[in-house]
């Protein structure tokens, strides 16, 4: 549950207001409103493809308004991905276990290599290593995945912080494979070293893969990718990303007749979701480099203080919200807000005393202002805050507003009680928010809004609601399913039904 | 003397449960009345032959099973206190509850459940005579055998998945019905059920409405609500109407249609429960037309289901691409539902061998016109289910076959359908619970009277799949295998499957503690309560 979401959301109306007022006097007006209306409707994907294809082309002058957008399309775009993201190493988590704890069933090869792959990304190395090593074990799989499994293994090392023992795994691998080639690269960018061989890596493996002409799978774009945008060359990964079918697992094994497992690859949305953040920010400092930057200079100062808190600069935040302050022309709301967002830095930077200062002043004396309890409701819901005070204000408060105006609220709170594992209540709050008559459609449900709900229902084991919804936003993002076969996973592993069925 | 009378007292109050009734003691108010919406009465109110989702809903109020599941899915106990299950998961010893009293019914003497009461359940419903679909589903178990006065003991051939939530089953008592050995529909017991449920049948009335009392001995405690009634409604706009103008405090579902109207209206909340369920249309594959898979995958091409589903349902619901609902754990994700493609459906006609030698808009085969029958039941005569059949009946006129609509009384319709396999094809929808078990419906055994194959599909690749899914203990497997059937089905069309539609129940406000079991509905209904200041 992410602060970013709910401060955006409430932001979005005003940043709005100020769009619309300019789109009207821009030139290629048409075009633009498609684009928001992609917005509205939440399909940023779409909006992104439209609003490129139009600054194709344009002068630079006319660019600002699109720039802006685009940042925003593509912020929004970075947190959709990223809630993806934690939405499926819940889900991985919990469907690769129930796979390693069968007894008395054939198992996949590849189960190590991915449960090993999940321990990496949710920072337990040291779970990791033994994973790695079993399948480098295994007879039955070939060269070139161990050696992939190799490449991991060091980097577990790495991460446990025994570099010597990465080194020797990482020199045992031999380098004539393009996937190994590129895989390895990418284990570089991920740990951030070496960044200079692991561009070189990848465009040998591009090299090989042209003289050889053999297909790759699509994973090898993705890390490319990301190879790119640690070396700068976001565009290009882009480029990269916007060619790649995202629902592809990475592993199809047949493991007997009738039996078989899809393994997918964990990294892949956080991965986008990092370089959708970086074009973000990118797109957001290319319009303030433009003439006609200046009535968009605050918010876009308040949504680059945001990406830098998501890419954990935490130094580069601060000094971007303190220059929004000094500022700040907008909204005083703007100022609570992105106050709350300064605590939350300096909560990570381990300042927790002057981080409750605020965030306590927030609530106490602004406990009239929704917008800004939601924001720290948020805040507290991403980092695990105790919230019992602030429940306690609020659990004592009768909701007197208009309920539609309250739903960025009760999003907010369902979020919280959610991080608090209250997933009964949570699932009170959405439903809330939610849009009964189209209640899985994107058009009419914040994206965001409906995984941490869906999460909410899958925490419940009311299995189907959250597959319902996954099965909706995958017509969209094709990337949810991996969330939704690991969901299948554990619904068919837990399932309580006798084997009735109805006329109706 | 005193201490004689004390001792009497005790004696007599514990050999007297009916003397003080058992309060759940949650500090909730007991009291209230709840009429809900239903669409149609059902046939038969016993948990072994009735086969349609009203009764399913009723027999969870009436009726208790050996194992419940609870709300956080967990199997818990309802008449077995306690269980055993050995190391090699084939025996089960289930220890019943001894202070669980059946409904009275007809008699005035207080009879406790027994082992008895269990083993016959098991009995009848797997006699050859009992048509039920329940005899099929529990195939698994080798034996049952009474250990004791409260103790019984289930053998399966073999273990299988989840074996313990399948003793779900609701128990009946011995003494119910009048023949000991099987269950008809014709037998008095079906009409007035007894059972052990937190409420029991006081009457049904001339209206079809099913009024059900609390049952002051139940075992969980006495439910909160006094008075529970079951009206039937062949209609949904007039049962929202009933609902808005307070004539009903609940509907169990709500016409997608109008969702944003009650949505809107303060005095309800709406409580979204995931079925899994589908609309399809199913073809009589006795009719050597339809047995045809070309033709039937021609009728698939024919219609735009999400142009029907827009038009008619607001777009409510997910155009489906199988046999299996969208949240099933079993749906096919590779699967892609068939395209609306009228060209593509005249082609295959022609292949089928079909043409309009005459050009009067028909086409023929072997001189004879593709006309075909389809029954729809008349409690689906709602606004919406008329657009579908009769936009149905338009689509595959273009691609030269005549259709004929005819609603049919519930009942008749069931006849129709089940019993004398009377029609060319059907608009109707399966609900199913979370084992998606689709092998009543698509089983070559599950052809005959009163069973669910009444489109009389048989494969021996399904079936040989069917019956692999259920030896199987690895879930996984068992995954794999519905996904093929998945495949299978849609590339057979022995149904078009339509879509899933949205499910919401909207329920008085004054209805306190409502949680709604998403198959079952009332599974957790003694909990309800309505606070005294707003009991009717």
């Amino acid at each position: 549950m992410k602060a970013d979401k709910k401060i955006i959301t409430a932001l979005i109306i005003f940043a709005f207001i100020l769009l619309i007022l300019n789109i009207a006097s821009y030139a290629a007006e048409d075009s633009l409103k498609k684009v928001m209306e992609k917005y509205e409707t939440h399909r940023y994907n779409e909006g992104i493809s439209l609003l490129r294809k139009e600054i194709d082309g344009k002068q630079k002058d006319e660019l600002v308004l699109p720039y802006f957008i685009l940042g925003r399309l593509y912020l929004k775009e970075a947190e959709l991905y990223r809630t993806i993201y934690e939405s499926s190493l819940m889900t991985t988590n919990e469907y690769l276990n129930k796979l390693n704890n069968l007894k008395s069933v054939k198992k996949s090869r590849y189960l190590p290599y991915f449960l090993g792959l999940l321990y990496l990304e949710i920072n337990q190395p040291k779970k990791a290593v033994p994973l790695f090593q079993q399948l480098i074990n295994t007879g039955s799989v070939d060269k070139g995945f161990k050696e992939k499994a190799r490449l991991r293994l060091g980097a577990a090392y790495y991460i446990a912080g025994d570099k010597k023992k990465a080194e020797e795994q990482w020199t045992q691998v031999s380098a004539d494979d393009k996937d190994v080639i590129a895989e390895n690269g990418y284990i570089f960018a991920r740990l951030n070293i070496r960044l200079k061989d692991a561009i070189d890596m990848v465009q040998n493996a591009v090299n090989l893969s042209q003289k050889n002409g053999t297909k790759s799978h699509s994973k090898i774009y993705r890390e490319i990718a990301f190879v790119y945008y640690k070396n700068d060359m976001v565009d290009a990964a882009i480029e990269l990303l916007d060619k790649m079918p995202l629902d592809e697992p990475e592993v199809v094994d047949d493991i007997e007749r009738n039996k078989v497992l899809r393994f997918y690859d964990i990294s892949v949305m956080g991965d986008i979701s990092t370089i959708y953040y970086s074009a973000a920010s990118n797109y957001f400092n290319k319009a303030m480099n433009l003439r006609g930057r200046e009535k968009y200079e605050d918010l876009i100062r308040f949504y680059l203080s945001e990406i830098d808190y998501r890419l954990n600069m935490y130094d580069e935040a601060v000094r971007e919200i303190n220059t929004f302050l000094k500022s700040n022309k907008l909204d005083a709301r703007y100022n609570k807000r992105i106050r709350i967002l300064l605590a939350a830095c300096y909560y990570k930077k381990n300042n927790k005393k002057q981080a409750f200062e605020i965030w306590d002043e927030m609530v106490n004396k602004n406990f009239q202002d929704d917008s800004a309890v939601s924001a720290v409701m948020d805040t507290y819901a991403e980092l695990n805050v105790d919230a019992a005070s602030i429940l306690k204000l609020i659990e004592g408060q009768t909701v007197s507003k208009e309920e539609k105006k309250m739903k960025p609220y009760y999003n907010s709170l369902g979020g919280l009680y959610y991080s608090r594992k209250d997933y009964e209540k949570s699932v009170q709050a959405f439903e809330l928010v939610r849009d009964k008559a189209n209640k899985n459609k994107l058009e009419a449900n914040d994206p965001v809004f409906l995984i941490r709900l869906a999460n909410s229902y899958y925490r419940l084991k009311k299995y189907s609601e959250a597959l319902e919804i996954f099965f909706e936003m995958g017509k969209s993002y094709p990337v949810v399913r991996q969330v939704q076969d690991a969901i299948q996973g554990v619904y068919s592993a837990d399932e309580k039904g006798s084997g009735d069925v109805r006329i109706y | 003397m005193k201490k004689i009378v004390i001792v009497s007292l005790i004696l007599i109050l514990s050999l007297s449960p009916n003397i003080f009734a058992k309060d759940k003691g949650d500090g909730r108010p007991n009291g209230g009345t709840l009429s809900y919406g239903e669409f149609g009465r059902p046939a038969t109110l016993d948990p072994i032959t009735s086969n349609e989702m009203i009764a399913v809903r009723v027999v969870e109020l009436l009726f208790n099973g050996l194992v419940g599941i609870n709300a956080k899915q967990e199997v818990v106990p309802e008449l077995a206190e306690k269980w055993e299950i050995s190391t090699d998961n084939r025996t089960f010893i289930f220890y019943l509850r001894k202070d669980v009293l059946w409904h009275k019914g007809q008699s005035a003497e207080d009879r406790y459940l027994t082992a008895d009461d269990v083993i016959f359940t098991y009995n009848i419903m797997t006699h050859p005579k009992t048509i039920t679909a329940l005899k099929l589903r529990y195939e698994f178990i080798q034996e049952a055998k009474k250990i004791d006065s409260h103790t019984v003991q289930f053998v399966l051939k073999r273990p299988i998945l989840n074996a313990l939530a399948k003793f779900t089953f609701k128990i009946i008592p011995k003494h119910g019905p009048q023949n000991p050995e099987f269950l008809t529909r014709d037998d008095p017991f079906v009409q007035n059920p007894v059972g052990t449920g937190p409420y029991y049948l006081k009457t049904v009335t001339s209206d079809g409405e099913i009024v059900m009392l609390s049952n002051e001995n139940y075992f969980k405690g006495r439910p909160h609500i006094d008075k529970l009634i079951a009206k039937p409604f062949a209609d949904q706009n007039i049962m929202t109407q009933a609902l808005m103008f307070n004539a009903i405090d609940m509907m169990v579902l709500v016409n997608p249609r109008n969702i944003p109207e009650i949505e809107g209206d303060k005095r309800f909340i709406m409580y979204p429960y995931n079925a899994l369920s589908y609309s399809f249309f199913g073809y009589n594959l006795k009719n050597p037309f339809l047995a045809d898979k070309k033709v039937r995958k021609a009728f698939t091409y024919a219609i735009n289901r999400q142009e029907m589903l827009e038009s008619f349902f607001n777009g409510r619901g997910t155009i489906i691409s199988g046999p299996f609902a969208p949240g099933s754990w079993a749906y096919n994700l590779d699967i892609k539902p068939l395209p609306y493609d009228p060209a593509k459906a005249k082609e295959l006609l022609a292949e089928a061998g079909f043409k309009d030698s005459n050009s009067d808009g028909i086409v023929e085969k072997d001189g004879k016109p593709f006309a075909a029958v389809m029954k729809v039941p008349i409690e689906k005569e709602s606004e919406a289910v008329k657009r579908v059949v009769l936009a149905f009946q338009n689509y595959l006129k273009n691609i030269g076959v005549d259709v004929k609509v005819e609603f049919r009384e519930w009942q008749a319709w069931k006849e129709d359908v089940f019993a004398e396999g009377n029609f060319d094809i059907v608009f109707a929808s399966w609900v199913f619970d979370d084992s998606a078990d689709i092998s009543s419906l698509f089983h070559s055994g599950e052809i005959g009277q009163w069973k669910n194959n009444f489109s009389g599909y048989s494969n021996p690749d399904v079936d040989a799949l069917i019956a692999e899914s259920k030896l199987t203990l690895d879930f996984e497997k068992r995954r794999t295998i519905n996904q093929k059937l998945h495949a299978m089905l849609a590339d057979e069309n022995p149904y078009t499957f339509l879509w899933t539609l949205t499910n919401y129940a909207a329920v008085q406000k004054k209805v306190r503690k409502v949680e709604i079991h998403p198959y079952k509905f009332f599974s957790f209904a003694d909990e309800w309560f309505i606070p005294e200041a707003e009991q009717k």
